[in-house]
């Protein structure tokens, strides 16, 4: 079986272009979420969001795609790597622009269309394949990429993942009663609901091999992946935590640790009571003791399908670095995530990092990354 | 492990059956899509709330229950099993999509309906399979160059064989057949076996 290691990878989020842009926001304890103006929120309990600076809204291309070019424009893609395209809906401004202004070809919003756009843009011959599992898709999709690796289906896959905030989004997430009135809180005593954020991202899997044949340079490895269902509600999740506890199981399984050696938590942490809740109690089902665990969230809001690919990448930063970022917004963390979570960045030579997603229609998925490789 | 095909389900608009039991069923002289729930036998108990589901969601449920039921899987209320779910479609959730962002619209651009809303992503037909069924494993809508259940099978055997579930469920989903697909480990050939589309 083949190793899996992250070669190249980019990142746009409401902070700016760059991994590193990212990074560094988050370090520095001060949030990219705002009062949006993109359209009308005063119906909304909120009219907080995570935008990326300096895209255009109905003019044109849509939100994703202009985050795509951005984020794609000096990529090191090998041309025969496989396509996985992760999103929660894809260009949902398509479907806002055919009611509004009757603009646009029947299917525009149809995420096979995003795959080609991404598939040009990637300069890749694979067709590719769309990866959809709600606020898990990219999740979903990176073990879906490295289990092709290891299983030397591919020798490399790039997992391509987008989602912007929309109208469309925004008024559906306003009336399941998920928004926090201000900025997300992840994990803290007066948590109240989410703060919907955009992004868009890659990253290059390839084989450990192939990695050292090439000289690549490697960030780190992913190892381990597991996927489950609740099967319990369309919405809400299981609050015992016991769906999201049996991906963490599956993902450690795959990755051959236990569970002592999982150092930091990169979570979901969308700021609702209930995610934060059933986190906290999956958590609590599989480790024996409290691990440094964070959301980037309270930064750069919930950027649904594309969330597990932003953490995957942060996690590699800690690697780097030997930090485990804050907990933005967090004054008090909330009862059952004192020794957990924390509002300060943590030291930490990180050898394996859990990162966790869960989303509507009861999904969840784990992943495990592994610090060095190649 | 050989892993392969186990069940078979088919609905159109007018019969439904099942592969291996040899069954096909004409209803379309009888009852609609939506009343085909309360047939005697089909689901091993009610779908909750399924009045209430978008109709690519009572499709899929309809499917399950059959596929399963070739496949010689039991399902109860009060348990759940480590199957997954993996489906493609055509169109995505685009008629789920234009329903309630023009819903919404009409309604001034102030008030969006959750129940529409719930909908609007491709794997939730899925998901309300999942959850009636008990089924936890993996659940993730697929679009590729080809979107057959036949393109879905390498992907449901990988996930069985790494771990990811014990059986898995794989859906095509379309107005005119819905096929559905029930995926697992064989201990030998004559049980299984390979794609043989209706």
């Amino acid at each position: 079986m083949n190793n899996v290691v992250f070669t190249d990878f980019e990142l746009i989020t409401p902070y700016g272009l760059g991994v590193d842009t990212c990074w560094e926001g988050l370090l520095s304890g001060k949030t990219a979420l705002a009062e949006t103006n993109r359209f009308d929120t005063s119906a909304f309990k909120s009219c907080m969001a995570g935008i990326v600076p300096g895209l255009s809204y109905h003019k044109g291309s849509s939100v994703v795609f202009q985050m795509l070019e951005k984020v794609l424009a000096e990529h090191a893609i090998p041309p025969d790597a496989g396509l996985l395209l992760a999103t929660l809906n894809g260009e949902m401004d398509r479907i806002e622009e055919k009611v509004l202004y009757d603009r646009g070809e029947p299917h525009d919003s149809c995420m096979h269309e995003l795959l080609a756009s991404a598939r040009a843009l990637c300069g890749v011959a694979d067709k590719g394949l769309v990866v959809s599992s709600a606020c898990a898709s990219s999740t979903v999709a990176l073990g879906m990429a490295a289990s092709m690796i290891r299983n030397g289906e591919r020798d490399c896959v790039v997992v391509v993942s987008c989602d912007a905030v929309t109208e469309f989004l925004y008024s559906g997430f306003s009336s399941l009663m998920a928004l926090d009135s201000g900025k997300s809180r992840p994990f803290d005593l007066e948590h109240a609901g989410l703060t919907i954020g955009e992004a868009a991202g890659y990253a290059v899997l390839m084989s450990e091999e192939r990695a050292r044949r090439e000289e690549r340079t490697v960030a780190g490895e992913l190892v381990g992946w597991g996927m489950s269902n609740d099967s319990n509600h369309m919405t809400g999740p299981l609050r015992d935590g016991g769906g999201l506890a049996l991906s963490i199981e599956i993902a450690l399984k795959v990755a051959g640790i236990a569970e002592g050696e999982v150092d930091c938590i990169a979570a979901h942490g969308t700021g609702t009571v209930y995610n934060d809740n059933m986190e906290m109690a999956a958590f609590r089902q599989v480790f024996s003791t409290p691990r440094p665990t964070y959301s980037v969230k309270g930064g750069i809001g919930h950027t649904m399908g594309t969330a597990g690919l932003a953490e995957a990448l942060i996690a590699l930063k800690t690697f780097e670095t030997g930090l485990v970022p804050p907990n933005i917004g967090m004054k008090t963390p909330a009862e059952n995530a004192v020794g957990w979570a924390a509002p300060e960045s943590v030291a930490m030579e990180a050898s394996h990092i859990l990162s966790t997603n869960a989303g509507f229609g009861g999904v969840n998925a784990s992943l495990v990354l592994r610090k060095g490789g190649a | 492990m050989k892993i392969d095909v186990l069940g078979r389900g088919w609905l159109t608009p007018s019969e439904y059956g099942s592969d291996r039991l040899g069954l096909s069923v004409e209803y379309a002289s009888r009852t609609t899509l939506r009343g085909l729930g309360k047939e005697e036998g089909l689901f091993a108990y009610p779908v909750k709330n399924f009045g209430r589901f978008e109709p690519m969601s009572q499709r899929a449920c309809y499917v399950t229950a059959l596929a399963m039921r070739d496949a010689g899987l039991d399902y109860s209320r009060d348990r759940k099993q480590d199957i997954g779910l993996l489906g493609t479609d055509l169109y995505g959730c685009e008629q789920a999509d234009l329903a309630f962002f023009r819903d919404y619209v009409e309604s001034g651009r102030t008030l969006a309906r959750a129940n529409l809303f719930i909908y609007t992503l491709p794997s939730s037909p899925l998901a309300e399979a999942a959850v009636h069924f008990g089924l936890q494993g993996p659940l993730v809508y697929l679009r590729g160059d080809e979107p057959t259940a036949k393109s879905l099978i390498a992907f449901a055997r990988r996930m069985i064989a790494e771990g990811q579930a014990e059986y898995m469920v794989v859906y095509e989903l379309s107005e005119t057949l819905d096929r559905c697909l029930v995926v697992g480990p064989v201990e030998n050939t004559s049980k299984g076996d390979s794609w043989n589309a209706r």
